[in-house]
């Protein structure tokens, strides 16, 4: 590569770095209006999705009561079942950091994490906020004799997808337990009406799916469901009303992070000096090839954080903090093992470039190895249902991808460019001491 | 130092680390012990614990935040293992979230709630009932982690028994176990407190052994195979560079911790101290127990690497 060649890359790289880091770091207004609105940006780290032990989280606490005519006496058993419902109906909407627990007799508490904007905080507070019992009349109006089954009879209710000739189209569909008997309650009905407690729920633009009401089932379709998630959606809200105990929300809102008020600024600071002293280290070890490295690792950090806050499943908890440390330093370790390989055929009188060529190509599997154990870990996490475990996993199996990107691609390219710039000189990455050359 | 003569070798390095390997055992009998009477030491993510709530009925930031931290000295002067407050809601429904990791006495209730009314402004504030709120974590936890690090294990076994030898697969499992039982002695002595995050340190110290032992085996094969050493040199090259390379790693976890105990909060500082001692463990299994197994097991396996070399010098 000529000289010229490799300034030019070095700037169009250098642009694009810090591009990637006022992404990742910078918060901003644009400076010029869209339909007359001024929209700010949120770079990469603020869109983190982070759990409730460093990041807000909504709580919402619910005072629990037996329902009208039910006199079980076994209520810590409802209870268990009320709370795994209510757990997978919020995991069910893409919340996946969901933690309830019993509080005192007659309490339990809901907090979910991965809060980005008000807009997540009012979906799980429309959905969870005040479950109320499910109830379905032939009429709009509440009466004894239009009633055809409460919450109690229903089985489960399920999202289905078909396909209408030209668009996707999603049913939702309510089974019963006993079909037979809402058979006979809607034998002469042509709709039939949904009640969250005394509130009407059918909206309209809704009707009952081609096969209505018959078999025992209800199908019921919108134009409303555009997609499979706004039918899961509304699955979901029916759920809700579904749980065996009476919910009344006594306490409802943001809460900061249950390890401390301030966590996430301490982890962030923390992390920042962490990878300032890993910089530091590269640069006293290896001097040009050390900055080198910085440059390069400033990629693999802004790259990572861009797919980990891109990916919707993705949320960061403390341990997928101390899996972003741990993938840090595995990152270093491998800029490390080619720097070192290099020093050694470099000692053994090869020249620079010829011993960083050999080196990358003979560290290439070694790299490959370390970090496909990372990914492995990660994807055995993956499907591991607690949610720490979960964090950790997403960021083994994104950062040692981009950790081979970052390692064996661009830096055989900065590397490269490199090469020119630096007079092929070994002295200038403390490469001389203690060998041959010295 | 290690050497394919075996038994003297062994000895040899039996002797050198006796006291290392006399602790070792130690802490895992007194661990073990510890951990079967008295259990670990939960925090409010993994054990029942009492929590009250303190409304603030003022809409002033700086006020709240005020109030925050003179509840928290007034908790901590208590006792009672305070864990952390936290800032619920907002506005006018204001209310600091004040939780303990264990459960409070009534007498010790009453203390905390008598100083809070006399030490700060009543009017202001409104204590809550105290409640006791029940774990949140399930069986499945302790059942995936343990499965989680059974899965890393027996990848790696079987992957370091295909590329290096049965020394390598056996040195991993064995290690892998000793770093988990030797870990969980150290939170039981200890009474570390173990939250949810504990399971995450717990199969990030398995992959880190099992790394270690990867950047081992991988230099004894480039020291063995393109460097042309012997086997025997080339085990105690790579056990001395891997030695220095994990202090490395481990320095920097315990740097990591250590910043967090100094400077994060109380909830924070807990779970950071665990962090702490995974990388103390992490750097006594690879500097003391990975290179006695190996000690143990090379001696029963071929060298297979010996064969690669072979067949490499035929090559060129």
């Amino acid at each position: 590569m000529t000289k010229r060649r490799s300034k030019s890359l070095f700037v169009l790289f250098s642009i694009i770095l810090v591009i990637l880091l006022i992404a990742s770091f910078v918060n901003f207004t644009y400076p010029f209006a869209i339909n007359g609105n001024f929209y700010s940006y949120s770079n990469f780290v603020v869109n983190l999705r982070l759990g409730e032990d460093i990041g807000s989280s909504l709580r919402i606490v619910y005072r629990v009561d037996l329902p009208d005519g039910v006199s079980d006496t076994n209520i810590d058993d409802l209870k268990n079942v009320t709370m795994s419902g209510l757990k997978s109906i919020v995991q069910g909407e893409g919340y996946k950091d969901v933690t309830i627990a019993k509080m005192a007799d007659d309490k339990i508490v809901l907090q979910v994490g991965n809060i980005l904007s008000r807009t997540d905080e009012s979906n799980i507070t429309y959905l969870v906020g005040d479950p109320e019992s499910i109830s379905f009349y032939t009429s709009s109006s509440k009466s004894e004799e239009n009633l055809v089954a409460t919450s109690q009879d229903v089985a489960s209710v399920e999202v289905l997808e078909g396909y209408d000739g030209s668009n996707n189209v999603f049913v939702v569909e309510v089974k019963f337990k006993d079909a037979e008997k809402i058979r006979k309650a809607t034998s002469s009905a042509s709709s039939i009406y949904i009640f969250f407690g005394d509130e009407l729920f059918t909206t309209s633009g809704m009707s009952l799916g081609d096969g209505g009401i018959q078999n025992g089932t209800i199908d019921i379709q919108s134009s409303a469901f555009v997609d499979k998630a706004t039918a899961t959606s509304y699955a979901n809200k029916i759920r809700t009303g579904m749980l065996p105990l009476n919910l009344t929300a006594i306490e409802s809102g943001m809460i900061t992070p249950s390890y401390g008020n301030a966590a996430y600024v301490w982890v962030a600071v923390v992390m920042a000096l962490f990878v300032l002293a890993g910089f530091v280290y590269l640069i006293v070890r290896f001097r040009q090839l050390g900055w080198l490295a910085s440059f390069n690792l400033l990629f693999f950090i802004t790259i990572s954080l861009f797919l980990l806050q891109s990916i919707p499943v993705v949320h960061i908890n403390f341990s997928g903090i101390i899996a972003m440390a741990v993938c840090f330093v595995v990152a270093i370790s491998t800029l490390v093992t080619i720097f070192e390989r290099a020093k050694i055929y470099y000692n053994q009188d090869t020249k620079l470039y010829v011993a960083m060529r050999a080196s990358q190509n003979e560290s290439a599997m070694k790299i490959f190895i370390y970090n496909l154990l990372l990914m492995v870990v990660g994807f055995a996490c993956l499907f591991m249902p607690s949610m720490p475990i979960q964090s950790m996993g997403w960021v083994f199996l994104v950062m040692p991808i981009v950790n081979l990107f970052t390692s064996l691609a661009l830096m055989r390219l900065f590397i490269a460019m490199y090469m020119p710039l630096n007079n092929l000189d070994g002295k200038k990455c403390n490469f001389h001491k203690g060998g041959k050359n010295a | 130092m290690l050497n394919r003569n075996f038994t003297k070798s062994n000895k040899e390095y039996f002797n050198k680390n006796k006291i290392a390997l006399i602790v070792l055992l130690a802490v895992l009998v007194v661990g073990i012990i510890v951990v079967s009477c008295f259990g670990f030491k939960t925090n409010f993510e993994t054990g029942s614990h009492t929590e009250f709530t303190v409304a603030i009925h003022t809409e002033d930031s700086k006020t709240i935040r005020n109030y925050s931290k003179d509840i928290e000295a007034i908790v901590k002067k208590q006792g009672g293992e305070f864990d952390t407050i936290s800032i619920f809601g907002e506005g006018d429904n204001t209310k600091l979230v004040v939780r303990y990791l264990n459960i409070l006495s009534s007498d010790k209730q009453t203390a905390i709630r008598d100083e809070i009314v006399s030490e700060l402004k009543i009017e202001l504030l409104d204590v809550s009932d105290f409640s006791v709120v029940s774990s949140a974590i399930s069986a499945n936890d302790y059942i995936y982690t343990a499965l989680a690090i059974i899965l890393l294990v027996a990848f790696a076994s079987i992957f370091a028994y295909a590329r290096y030898n049965g020394a390598s697969a056996i040195s991993i499992i064995i290690s892998s176990i000793i770093a988990t039982l030797g870990f969980m002695s150290v939170t039981g002595i200890l009474r570390l407190t173990v939250g949810l995050s504990y399971f995450a340190m717990l199969v990030i110290l398995n992959l880190l052994v099992v790394l270690g032992q990867f950047m081992m085996f991988e230099n004894i094969r480039d020291s063995n195979w393109l460097a042309n050493k012997e086997y025997s040199n080339a085990i105690n090259g790579a056990l001395k560079s891997n030695r220095a390379k994990m202090f490395l790693i481990s320095f920097s976890l315990i740097v990591i911790g250590l910043m967090f105990v100094i400077f994060a909060p109380a909830a924070l500082k807990y779970v950071s101290l665990n962090l702490m001692f995974m990388a103390v463990v992490l750097l006594f299994t690879i500097w003391y127990v990975v290179p006695f197994v190996w000690s143990v097991f090379i001696t029963h396996t071929k060298p297979r690497l010996k064969k690669n070399k072979e067949n490499k010098v035929k090559e060129k």
